[in-house]
């Protein structure tokens, strides 16, 4: 099974879906061959063949990230906190504010960041079809509370402290 | 399924499927042998296959880069090949639709990419945030690291 999931954002991520479509009308994911699982959140567009739900329960969410095979995501902080407790492969697809998915461009800002450490980014529905054909875990093992306070303790010397 | 790279063509097979990535630079140096590989994948392949031309990196393609790119649609036409063209940006486009409107049938427009070249990629790269930069390049942390300090943070 595939999971995608576009988090519990207000703004819609059709561009994701049609993507999936994409991939799904060239033979790239056979949706007779394995079910392919959309959270959708507010998306207007939705691929043919595909099992959809607008949210989900936690639990259940759970339970479908854990039955998957991989998983493709937005690049949401929530998102990512949660595929990194698992060891599914996972691509994100960032949300641009150019397309209206979100007010600005972090999410891209994130995957940028996050593919120069060697997580799997899809800046086009090939990329997408590359990560199907080898998808591969990126591990992200937890900092040490030392370091982390290290570095915010340099963070803050250098910006000053963002919430006094 | 696999992902080869042929003569600098990096192609990747999925379910009777085929994704061609199309050079950065669809120039002289370079048509030969997209020509040459587009020919022999239709050749050798049965019909009912789809081929997509990924065109998610292409910057810039010269005028025999055209012309081999509309021997390509017709090639795929004659051995009933389902030929299509993904992530092709709005200057390609215009690029490909003045030259000869019969390409503009392969192109699927749902299929745009967000960032639409490398060069874009290098200058919003160049503009990430003080912050973002700092984390990742002084301090060569993870994902876990930087929602850990956007956490402490909050």
């Amino acid at each position: 099974m595939i999971l995608v999931t576009v988090g519990t954002e207000k703004f819609p991520f059709d561009r994701l879906m049609r993507w999936l479509d994409a991939l799904i009308r060239q033979g790239f994911l056979q949706v007779e061959q394995e079910d392919i699982v959309v959270q959708y959140g507010t998306c207007r567009f939705l691929p043919g063949g595909v099992k959809v739900y607008s949210l989900l329960p936690e639990a259940q969410f759970r339970q479908l990230i854990n039955q998957s095979r991989l998983i493709i995501a937005h690049c949401g902080e929530g998102t990512i906190n949660l595929l990194d407790e698992i060891s599914t492969p996972y691509i994100l697809v960032p949300r641009s504010c150019r397309f209206k998915e979100h007010v600005d461009d972090h999410q891209v800002e994130l995957a940028v960041a996050l593919s120069r450490i060697g997580i799997p980014i899809a800046w086009s529905p090939g990329d997408l079809v590359r990560f199907l054909t080898s998808p591969q875990y990126a591990p992200c093992s937890a900092a040490p509370e030392s370091k982390i306070v290290s570095l915010c303790q340099r963070l803050e010397d250098r910006f000053g402290r963002l919430n006094p | 399924m696999s992902t080869v790279t042929v003569s600098e063509l990096q192609i990747t097979n999925l379910n009777q499927s085929y994704l061609i990535q199309v050079p950065i630079s669809l120039n002289t140096s370079e048509v030969s042998a997209f020509q040459q590989t587009f020919n022999h994948l239709c050749k050798r392949q049965s019909t009912n296959i789809s081929i997509v031309l990924d065109f998610s990196q292409t910057e810039f393609i010269e005028s025999r880069g055209i012309g081999v790119l509309l021997d390509s649609v017709k090639v795929a036409k004659n051995e009933g090949i389902n030929l299509v063209f993904w992530s092709v940006s709005p200057q390609i486009k215009m690029q490909l639709s003045s030259a000869n409107p019969e390409f503009l049938p392969s192109i699927d427009p749902g299929t745009e990419p967000i960032l639409i070249n490398s060069k874009q990629n290098r200058r919003l790269t160049q503009e990430l945030k003080p912050m973002i930069k700092l984390i990742v390049n002084q301090f060569n942390l993870n994902s876990s690291n930087v929602m850990g300090i956007k956490r402490l943070y909050s």
